[in-house]
């Protein structure tokens, strides 16, 4: 039996779950969709679904997309205790459960400090990062100075794992961010 | 093949035995319980092909679910019958495995049933869910077997957290079981989380949320008594429910929570009626006095409360209790007697040591009744000073001073030998506080008042100044105290009586006496003086270098309610020994977790600095250990004797420095201190290229750690091989480092060991590199401590230096890491590394 991967997020904003998708859904040619439809035209293994499940129903299709192979990331934030203790009854059946109760921790860096930081995690020097990001390499210094100050470090090494720790993804650098 | 599950052998013969007759067969238990894990074991142990399908809570709806998740395909359409023959003809030979069926439709259980004895059928049913009892009904109607899986027996239970977490000691191991009633899904979590999840604690509580009112709440009563309780005053039916539910065990006529961990989900959020409600019920129910007093102190009812808690009083003789059951009668008394009977309360817990306590019950003395409120002060001065409050000792004597001063009473004779000690110890003036506990007992001698007190005090001022006639006037308060009944004297005397011997007489002794006193503790029911014993004891154990004991005992120890100067001295031996023993990340993290308990006051943030000087020494940040060495040096009060040890940490961060460590040290008198002057002088000289001198001073300077301290017994012996082989004699100085080797890798020391190998490299010795364990990663176990140390900030020297290996190597594991991990430089590479 396959084993699925599954996120269950409580107290989750929209863009917190999107970004978890796309963690999920990682660099392995894996298609994302929204809702419970597992498209019939791929094998399951690849697919990733992400969706809010509210009630009952919600949860029973999106247990049966895990049960016909795919990996879930599910928005449970206003269903009820029940629905969610039964949901998370299956998908810990079904495969690899992470039941994320808590909010995330906030980063204390704002966009284009984390997208500084991802450019240099993937392996970009500073030069290549101001270029990608559009800014002068005086500039990308400063947003870097004034990111090892949010984190609290000395050197840049620090504040990239920190920044890593917090949930700050590295961004390939010979495609283009897509924000 | 899968790994045997731990503990089920019996139930696992059991079921292979069913399965060989092909008799179909049900296993029954609570969630987590380890089913599944049961169910595969037997079905792989049988060779037969395997099809394995459960049920699911949101697609209970879903006839044939099972079933269909087992043959992978849909059924044939058809009836029962035309079912139960397609399953038949598929599974033919094999096994099939049906889990979950508390969550199958009745459709799929009369399939099932239809198939016993045609084909072999293994079945899992979860215990207490609503959907359980049919489904287990109609497959034991239908001949099944039922085998039921209870919790692990404790034996097994701590087998298994050992083999999870094989760091945790057996006291670690023992109160994991505890609290998890043998479930092995709950032991793992907890065993290498340390605590349960939110995602596990809501899955707990949706247990409780399945149960019915009276059974719900007969659960939050035995949670809130927590003991056994009599089945009768909760009610057959509800102790019935929760017997079914797996959630209680019933032992005779009495009732207990099985997971001690579900009872602290059950009490979190409770309404303050309810609660109070409870526990009127449970004073009711509990026969024994001293409890039923608890319980109903917290329902509120002061009356009743007080009358059992009078009656607890008269039931012991041993001092802890009756402290305790005071405390209780204390707080709910009125009246008249009122204040007696709470200095009488507040008297028994400072012997007992139980501060917290002890400041409850003085709080409710009368404002306006002056003599009361100078002897409350005189207790309150004495529980400050426990808790390492210097300053709030010296307000608490001045006031009550403020109250009584001129009356001669005795509570101002007792107030005044309370304020002797403070010249010494909060303001580190040795003459004016000597001089001070003097005339102090001079005053108890002549009044007749508070002697072994008195005597206490200056026998301890004597042994600061390191006079040999300390040990002999502590010795002699202690017994003066025991012949008062003076118990909390007795064991402060005896506590710094055993210092005393731990730093300028036999450490042996010292050891003897703490045994002895952890023994009479325990006689007399006092657990805080228990632990306080066990706490200088483990001091004396990581002084002798027995780090196991010592890491068990601390682990046991920080785990309790410990008393904030113990749990200082206990948090700085357990960071040092962590330090020793290479684990430096581990003694940072533990001393920012335990910041927030250490007492305030300056010794224990002495005592948290030392830890941090040692760290950054051995973990090879030389730049680092010397500013905080010095820091340390600078704030350290004559009083102190360890902030002499300082004095050493800075000339080793010297030394790995190449710097020169400065002149000759003086210290005090005390034995324990000798070995400074000596180790100072030994590292100057080998930075001045003495090395005979060196070797001499080091050699010396073992000699004396040997008694005291065995940690700094092995660096001053490998600092004696070195000096000798760097000085050229070879052949003289192998057996030495063979020799310190030898030492530090029997103490786990494994920094000194690093030093000691890279010394016996240089003097032709082989030796290869630490070798770490291959985990499943692709990175190597020693590329990831590299990767995280990069993280960190160090620099490739640095960290060198802390694991003891050339910078040529660390560059070549760093280069080696980031190719395989496709990065592009070190600082890539740790990110790429980190955890996320």
């Amino acid at each position: 039996m396959s084993d699925g991967r599954f996120v269950v997020l409580e107290h989750h904003d929209p863009g917190q779950v999107r970004r978890i998708a796309r963690q999920v859904a990682g660099s392995n040619p894996s298609v994302l969709t929204a809702g419970w439809q597992v498209p019939p035209d791929h094998s399951a293994g690849d697919v990733v679904c992400v969706g809010r499940v509210v009630d009952t129903d919600d949860a029973a299709r999106a247990v049966l997309a895990a049960v016909a192979g795919a990996d879930l990331v599910i928005d449970a934030g206003s269903a009820d205790r029940d629905v969610i203790d039964r949901l998370c009854d299956d998908l810990r059946r079904l495969g690899v459960l992470d039941h994320r109760v808590e909010p995330p921790p906030a980063i204390p860096l704002d966009d284009v400090q984390q997208d500084l930081l991802g450019l240099l995690m993937a392996g970009a020097t500073l030069g290549q990062a101001a270029r990608v990001l559009h800014l002068s390499r005086r500039t990308a210094d400063r947003r870097l100075a004034a990111s090892r100050q949010a984190l609290n470090v000395d050197s840049t090494t620090e504040a990239v794992t920190a920044a890593r720790r917090l949930g700050v993804e590295p961004i390939d650098f010979r495609s283009r961010p897509d924000s | 093949m899968l790994p045997a599950p731990v503990g089920r052998q019996a139930e696992l013969d059991r079921l292979s035995a069913l399965l060989a007759d092909d008799a179909p067969v049900v296993v029954l238990g609570e969630a987590g319980v380890g089913k599944t894990t049961v169910l595969r074991a037997a079905a792989a142990g049988s060779g037969r092909a395997v099809r394995e399908g459960g049920a699911l809570s949101t697609l209970a709806w879903r006839d044939y679910l099972t079933l269909e998740r087992a043959l992978g395909r849909p059924m044939v359409v058809g009836d029962g019958t035309a079912v139960a023959a397609d399953v038949e003809q598929e599974i033919a030979d094999g096994v099939l495995l049906a889990d979950d069926l508390h969550w199958a439709g009745a459709a799929t259980v009369d399939v099932l049933g239809r198939l016993a004895g045609r084909v072999a059928v293994l079945a899992g049913i979860r215990s207490g869910d609503p959907g359980s009892a049919r489904a287990l009904d109609r497959l034991t109607s239908s001949g099944f077997a039922v085998v039921e899986l209870g919790g692990l027996d404790p034996t097994d239970a701590v087998a298994l957290v050992g083999a999870v977490r094989p760091d945790l000691g057996p006291a670690g191991r023992r109160r994991v079981a505890e609290r998890t009633g043998g479930n092995p899904l709950l032991l793992r979590e907890i065993a290498v989380t340390g605590e349960a999840s939110p995602s596990l604690r809501l899955a707990l509580a949706a247990r409780l949320r399945g149960l019915d009112a009276p059974a719900a709440e007969a659960f939050t009563l035995l949670s809130l008594a927590g003991r056994p309780v009599g089945a009768a005053a909760l009610g057959e039916q509800a102790v019935r429910s929760l017997q079914d539910a797996d959630l209680a065990v019933v032992t005779g006529d009495r009732v207990e929570v099985r997971h001690a961990l579900l009872a602290e989900i059950a009490v979190a959020d409770l309404s303050p009626d309810l609660s109070r409600a409870l526990h009127a019920r449970i004073a009711r129910a509990v026969s024994d006095a001293g409890e039923s007093a608890r319980h109903h102190a917290l329902a509120g009812e002061s009356a009743e409360a007080f009358a059992a808690a009078m009656r607890a009083v008269s039931h012991t003789t041993r001092p802890g209790e009756q402290a305790a059951h005071l405390a209780v009668a204390a707080t709910c008394a009125s009246g008249p007697e009122a204040d007696a009977l709470r200095l009488r309360a507040a008297h028994a817990l400072e012997a007992a040591h139980d501060w917290p306590a002890m400041l409850d019950v003085l709080a409710g003395l009368d404002p306006d009744d002056a003599g009361a409120q100078a002897a409350g002060h005189l207790l309150r001065a004495r529980g400050a000073w426990s808790a390492g409050d210097g300053e709030g000792t010296r307000a608490a004597v001045e006031a009550g001073l403020g109250l009584v001063a001129g009356t001669g009473n005795e509570v101002e004779v007792r107030l005044r030998i309370e304020r002797s000690r403070i010249p010494l110890f909060v303001d580190s003036d040795l003459e004016r506080g000597a001089a001070m506990a003097r005339d102090a007992l001079h005053l108890a001698e002549s009044t007749g008042v508070d002697v072994p007190r008195a005597r206490y005090f200056y026998g301890t001022a004597l042994a600061v100044l390191g006079e040999p006639e300390a040990r002999q006037t502590l010795s002699r308060a202690i017994d003066e105290a025991r012949a008062a009944g003076d118990t909390g004297t007795e064991f402060v005397a005896a506590n710094n009586l055993i210092s005393s011997h731990e730093s300028d007489g036999d450490p042996d002794v010292a050891r003897t006496l703490a045994r002895g006193f952890i023994d009479r503790a325990r006689e007399l029911g006092l657990g805080e003086w228990e632990r306080i014993m066990r706490t200088v004891l483990a001091a004396l154990d990581f002084h002798a270098g027995d780090y196991d004991r010592l890491f068990a005992e601390a682990e046991d120890l920080l785990a309790q309610n410990l008393e904030p100067r113990a749990r200082d001295q206990l948090t700085e031996a357990f960071g040092l020994a962590l330090v020793d023993c290479g684990r430096i990340d581990e003694a940072l993290r533990r001393l920012d977790a335990a910041s927030d308990d250490m007492a305030t006051d300056f010794r224990g943030r002495m005592q948290a600095q030392f830890v941090r000087v040692e760290a950054a020494l051995w973990g090879g940040r030389p730049d680092q250990a010397l500013a905080l060495a010095e820091d340390y040096l600078a704030a350290g009060p004559d009083s102190d004797l360890n902030t002499h040890f300082g004095a050493i940490s800075r000339a080793w961060a010297l030394y790995d420095l190449g710097r020169d460590p400065g002149g000759p040290v003086t210290v005090p008198p005390q034995l324990m201190l000798r070995g400074v002057p000596l180790e100072v002088d030994g590292i100057r000289h080998l930075c001045s290229g003495e090395q005979r001198h060196a070797a001499e001073k080091f050699a010396a300077a073992a000699d004396v750690w040997q008694v005291f301290h065995r940690r700094a017994e092995v660096r001053c012996r490998w600092a004696h091989g070195e000096a000798v082989r760097s000085g050229g004699d070879t052949a003289a100085a192998v057996p030495l480092l063979l020799a310190a080797e030898e030492l530090a890798a029997r103490h786990g020391m494994t920094p000194l060991l690093a030093r000691t190998q890279r010394s016996l490299r240089a003097a032709g010795v082989r030796r290869s590199a630490p070798r770490a364990r291959a985990v499943g990663s692709r990175l190597t176990d020693r590329q990831q401590v590299l990767l995280r140390l990069v993280g960190e900030g160090l620099t490739n020297g640095q960290i060198a230096t802390r694991l003891g290996v050339s910078r040529h190597t660390v560059v070549t594991q760093l280069a080696s890491a980031s190719a395989k991990l496709g990065a592009t430089g070190r600082t890539q590479a740790a990110a790429l590394a980190a955890r996320t």
